[in-house]
């Protein structure tokens, strides 16, 4: 190097009369820059390939999200990621549907992007396909007998319709009621089994009425449809619950949408903000997701969870005693209300961890914590009809709340806070609802 | 007396040898012997290595292999009564074509032979391949001692005139002393045989690990290949497991090996004849340039290459300017001079079929960007006079190397790409690369407390004191932790553990196929190399692994799948369908507003190279205006540049100074803000300021940059 290190300063002397001590600085700024200097060929051509994917993620987002969805599809982490990128770019990603969803993530005519057949479990590649081709050849189902009639039935076989009906993906035929196609009817088959023998004998008696030359062209050609049956609907949570098993998402809703509310009142935190909590007591809610138990070295057993809520996830273990107090509360799909602490891991000061003081059930929150129902109204809305009506719907709601009113004025940004004398209101949500009918700012709920 | 080990077997056969190269041969050197041989169970995967690392200690090495012999190779179905009968048969390399028939029956034993795990020959490849080969009669397993045993002395003696008559003065008795009642029976028929016919006896030991005291971790690591128990008893019966019938065979000594054979001097004494007989193959070569197929009109690859490049460059550049053709014709003149014009032709040949047939191919990759007839024959789709990349950062006429292109090809678009070089230069001529699967230290740790019935949740715990640390060895954990050091004092089963796992870390434990590397070779593979073939892939693999395969001779090309070629692909599918919209993706304009405000604001997720959080930090600092900031930013997000960053980000928006160690270096570091983010860079500053030579600046970086890592490993 000191060998090179003359050739280049003679060279610079000779070249440019650049003296010495300046042309052993420039020597010495190439030697430091020597040991990060990047191979710009390859820097060149991987950011002309890295700006050709953010063209197309700028001029056509849905397209390309769906694109890189696509070769995802068996990755419920990246594709939920990629959701929530969707979500913040302001592109629904709505759940499958036969007559939208094609084999991979695609985009329909409202720009939206369609979640794929291909990622619904137990749908296989050839249902897949028999469903698109057909549709792509002759039109759209126009209903489920249609489909049914269309489709190869020893492909799109009743694994697969469960699979489309859990997903979601026949909802256009019964306005989403799904639980119709799985409903068991007298003679103990699944409506969509007893449509499918209907939409086989329908396909024979066609085949047949063509193959006869004196085909009976007075007969009637048509068998009735088994009408869809009269049942209940599946509450939100069964149906979110069927979801996440087919697709691994929650895609026509959120178990914990039910629970925001209570989530904003009586959470502390929520789950992206739980490291920012250092030392601190906070409470936080959401759904368990996971559940690992296992045993230690000494034969006690202890489990790993981990918590979602619509933030992000929380990983949490429970160890010896606690175990045996919470374990009864660790179950996939559980929505828990959790009471603990930030703070210093046993032994080791770098490390945190959320130490678990109590849990309980978030739907059982609200019974015990709430202990006072606020609403907010405006002054320039305020008269007595409105004030009739609180009282109306207050009397309707009986409980052991404290009812709260506060009148604000929001030019001046000033408030006077009302004080209910002896009305005592519910905090259950059918109350919450019927306020929330009426012309006011906003309606909380409080605790202690 | 001098004595060489003729019979070794390496941790190359796999699960089955315990001997590591190294360790081997550090053992000979000790015991001052000349001269080591490799024969390793029907595969010569370890030859490179051995022959490298014998020269490096200055040992002869002999290449060989002791391969399985059966009646016919075709046959692969048996019975239960009529089974596979597989004879040992060592042969040695005695020369170059020795070498070249060794690896040819080692291979056809994969490609024709192969049953069960087995690769076989028979004789009749033995009858076509035995030039240059010396053999002997091997071991208990080998035909004669077979015949010996079964069939009689006579019908062992009819069996042995067929290699004697074929191999003549290269045939040798080998009598082996493991202490076995049926080995003494064997010899003292050969005994025999060798007064008879005249033929030199030569003594050796069937080596399976280094020292005696390895002979545990040995059965530790046949059981981790029958997945057997240690405690399980050795025997053929039901309930039994397969295992060494004493701890014999392990790489002895000279004097021991002197004393086992005091009676017979001259069993000792041929080795050396043997020795000094063989010449050993040289196995390191310059690369072989597989043969390309050019039209009649031209004469040479070089001519072709060359009509390919002008009428290339008429399409690629509306003006062919005289710097342009300066240009070209300077980089012709070192690919023609270095030789390489093949080479190009048939990488521009592969990557034209596959756009072709609707691959989709990445810009490019590496330094081979820098090469405006790479550009020009289409190889790459980046314009390097545009910008103004280096054709000496890739070739240096200055520093003869191989070119490295390596090409990027969407998921499924790869393989048609393969499966068309396949066709075009013949299946025999192509392969993938082995890749060996090694016991690291946890997974020694967790096969060996397996074998000893551990329990798992002890050994878990057990391999959780190692850390995990990449590469990392039991020495080293060892060294580091009080805990395990505690451990191997003791004298409980975890000692025991982690004492046999000292000795078998590092033991080939299965093979695999390089996802991305594919070679060439100008003719049958097979008289260059050995290769195998495996279950999931329709293609020859080659026995050496990517570490040596360049240095065997062979052109090795990556061929790599890339998901975002795939994200283009399908977006450009889909924008077509829905909007019926038609974009070619390589001229969409590269000033797009929309493009850089998508970029300033950080929103790069999904976006190749940049969806990194950190990323995305810098970007919304940055907020990049041009395709210079981009490449800038992708050459400094990087452990060790990345702290350039800063600088950089306030130097584009004025709050910091940018200046320049000299004007001279003004236009060169302007897209920089006066950083030297690239190679490139540092090789035009040594040509402005001191007039070096554009391959003379190559060589001055790398010889900055080899001295920075020889400090880093110093003070690391």
């Amino acid at each position: 190097m000191a060998k090179e290190r003359v050739k280049f300063v003679e060279g610079a002397l000779s070249l440019h009369q650049i003296l010495e001590k300046k042309s052993n600085e420039i020597f010495d700024i190439m030697e430091r820059f020597a040991e990060y200097g990047f191979n710009r060929s390859h820097a060149a051509a991987y950011s002309v390939l890295a700006y050709q994917t953010a063209y197309l993620k700028a001029h056509y987002p849905a397209e390309y999200m769906a694109a890189v969805m696509s070769r995802k599809t068996s990755d419920v982490s990246t594709i939920s990621f990629l959701t929530n990128e969707c979500k913040r770019m302001g592109i629904d990603v709505l759940g499958p549907n036969v007559n939208e969803s094609q084999k991979f993530f695609s985009v329909n005519a409202q720009g939206k992007i369609r979640f794929a057949l291909s990622a619904i479990k137990g749908l296989g590649e050839a249902a897949v396909e028999a469903i698109v081709d057909e549709r792509e050849a002759k039109g759209a189902y126009v209903s489920f007998y249609d489909m049914m009639q269309r489709v190869n039935l020893r492909t799109v076989n009743k694994k697969s319709l469960e699979a489309l009906t859990l997903a979601g993906a026949l909802d256009d035929f019964n306005n989403g009621h799904r639980a119709q196609y799985l409903h068991i009817g007298k003679d103990g088959s699944l409506f969509i089994e007893s449509v499918a023998k209907w939409a086989g004998s329908m396909v024979d008696r066609k085949a047949s009425s063509v193959a006869s030359l004196f085909g009976n062209s007075g007969a009637d050609q048509t068998l009735k449809e088994p009408p869809f049956p009269e049942c209940e609907r599946w509450n939100m949570l069964q149906q979110l619950k069927h979801e996440k098993e087919v697709t691994g998402f929650y895609l026509s809703g959120h178990p914990l949408d039910a629970y925001k509310l209570d989530m904003e009142t009586f959470a502390n935190c929520t789950l992206d903000k739980v490291t920012q909590g250092k030392d601190k007591a906070l409470t936080i809610a959401g759904i368990v997701v996971s559940v690992d138990t296992r045993v230690d070295k000494n034969g006690n057993k202890f489990a790993r969870f981990v918590l979602e809520d619509f933030t992000g996830t929380l990983d949490l273990v429970v160890f010896n005693e606690d175990y045996i107090k919470f374990n009864q509360y660790l179950e996939a799909g559980k929505m828990l209300y959790i009471k603990g602490n930030y703070q210093v891991r046993f032994r080791n000061s770098e490390n945190y961890e959320f130490k678990i003081k109590s849990i309980q059930l978030l739907s059982t929150v609200r019974e015990t914590e709430a202990r006072f129902v606020h609403v907010k109204l405006s002054m320039y809305k305020v008269d007595e009809r409105l004030i009739e009506q609180i009282n109306k719907v207050c009397l309707a709601h009986p409980g052991k709340c404290q009812f709260k009113m506060t009148l604000t004025d929001e030019e001046e940004n000033t408030f006077v806070n009302l004080k209910s004398l002896d009305l005592k209101v519910d905090s259950a949500n059918e109350f919450i609802d019927a306020l929330n009918e009426l012309d006011l700012v906003s309606v909380k709920l409080g605790a202690g | 007396m001098q004595f060489t080990h003729l019979h070794c077997h390496t941790q190359f056969s796999l699960l089955d040898g315990a001997s590591s190269i190294p360790g081997m041969l550090d053992k000979a050197v000790k015991d001052n012997m000349e001269a080591v041989a490799i024969t390793d169970h029907g595969n010569m995967f370890g030859v490179f290595k051995f022959v490298a690392e014998a020269n490096k200690r200055n040992i002869k090495p002999i290449v060989g292999c002791e391969f399985y012999l059966v009646a016919d190779r075709h046959k692969k179905t048996f019975t239960k009564e009529a089974g596979d009968n597989r004879y040992h048969q060592l042969f040695l390399a005695k020369n170059q074509t020795g070498y070249q028939n060794l690896a040819k029956l080692c291979s056809l034993g994969y490609i024709q032979g192969l049953y069960s795990k087995y690769p076989r020959i028979d004789k009749e490849l033995v009858l076509q391949y035995h030039e240059g080969l010396i053999a002997t009669t091997c071991c208990l397993g080998a035909m004669v001692p077979q015949t010996i045993l079964n069939e009689g002395e006579e019908a062992a003696e009819k069996e042995f005139k067929w290699w004697l008559d074929l191999f003549g003065e290269d045939y040798y008795i080998e009598l082996q002393r493991h202490h076995l009642p049926e080995q003494e029976k064997v010899n003292e028929v050969l005994v025999r045989f060798a007064k008879k016919y005249n033929v030199k006896m030569i003594a050796s030991n069937d080596s399976h690990y280094i020292d005696q005291n390895d002979s545990d971790a040995h059965d530790i690591l046949l059981c981790i290949n029958t997945g057997e128990f240690l405690s399980t008893p050795k025997g053929d019966a039901k309930g039994q497991r397969f295992g060494f019938p004493n701890n014999e065979f392990y790489f002895k000594s000279t004097a021991e090996m002197t004393a086992l054979f005091k009676d017979l001097p001259e069993a000792i004494d041929n080795t050396n004849e043997i020795i000094s007989k063989i010449t050993p193959p040289k196995l390191k070569r310059d690369i072989l340039l597989p043969h390309f197929p050019i039209p009649a009109a031209f004469d040479n690859p070089n001519d072709y290459l060359r009509h390919l490049t002008f009428e290339g460059a008429r399409k690629r550049y509306k003006e062919l300017t005289p710097e342009i053709e300066e240009r070209l014709n300077f980089e012709l003149q070192i690919i023609i001079q270095m030789g390489f014009s093949g080479y190009f032709l048939i990488v521009s040949d592969f990557i034209r079929k596959g756009k072709e047939i609707g691959v989709m191919i990445g810009p490019g990759r590496g330094s081979a960007a820098g090469s405006a007839v790479a550009y020009c024959i289409e190889i790459t789709n980046i314009d390097p006079v545009k910008y103004n990349l280096l054709f000496e950062r890739f070739l240096n006429p200055e520093r003869v190397s191989m070119p490295d292109i390596d090409t990027d090809f969407d998921e499924d678009g790869r393989q048609k790409v393969i499966d068309y070089v396949v066709d075009k230069y013949g299946k025999n001529q192509v392969a993938q690369i082995i890749t060996y699967g090694t016991m690291a230290a946890k997974s020694a740790i967790k096969d060996v407390a397996r074998v000893m019935e551990y329990p798992i949740a002890d050994s878990t715990a057990l391999t959780k004191m190692i850390p995990d640390t990449p590469g990392i060895s039991l020495d080293k954990a060892i060294e580091g932790s009080k805990e395990l050091q505690d451990i191997l004092k003791g004298s409980d089963i975890r000692s025991r553990i982690i004492k046999q796992a000292k000795v078998l870390e590092g033991s080939v434990r299965n093979s695999g196929i390089h996802a991305s590397a594919v070679i060439i070779a100008p003719d049958d593979i097979t008289k260059y190399i050995p290769v195998a073939v495996a279950k999931d892939s329709d293609l020859l693999v080659t026995q050496f692994d990517g570490k040596v395969i360049e240095d065997a001779g062979m052109l090795k090309m990556d061929f790599l799948g890339l998901t975002n070629l795939n994200n283009i692909q399908d977006a450009l599918k889909l924008i077509k369908s829905n909007r019926g919209v038609d974009i070619n993706i390589d001229e969409i304009p590269l000033d797009d507003e929309l493009t850089f405000q998508l970029f300033q604001r950080g929103e790069t997720i999904a976006i190749f190279q940049f969806e990194s959080p950190g990323m995305q930090k810098y970007l919304k600092e940055l907020k990049p205006t041009n395709i210079e900031d981009l490449i800038a930013m992708n050459a400094l997000y990087r452990p060790g540049p990345m702290e350039y960053i800063p600088s950089f980000v306030k130097r584009k928006h004025g709050a910091e100074k940018t200046e320049y160690p000299h004007p001279l270096l003004e236009e060169l570091l302007k897209p920089t803000y006066g950083i030297m983010v690239y190679q490139e860079q540092i090789m035009l500053t040594a040509r402005i300021i001191a007039g070096y030579s554009l391959g003379g600046a190559d060589l001055l970086r790398r010889a900055m940059g080899k001295r920075i890592k020889r400090r880093w490993l110093k003070n690391g």
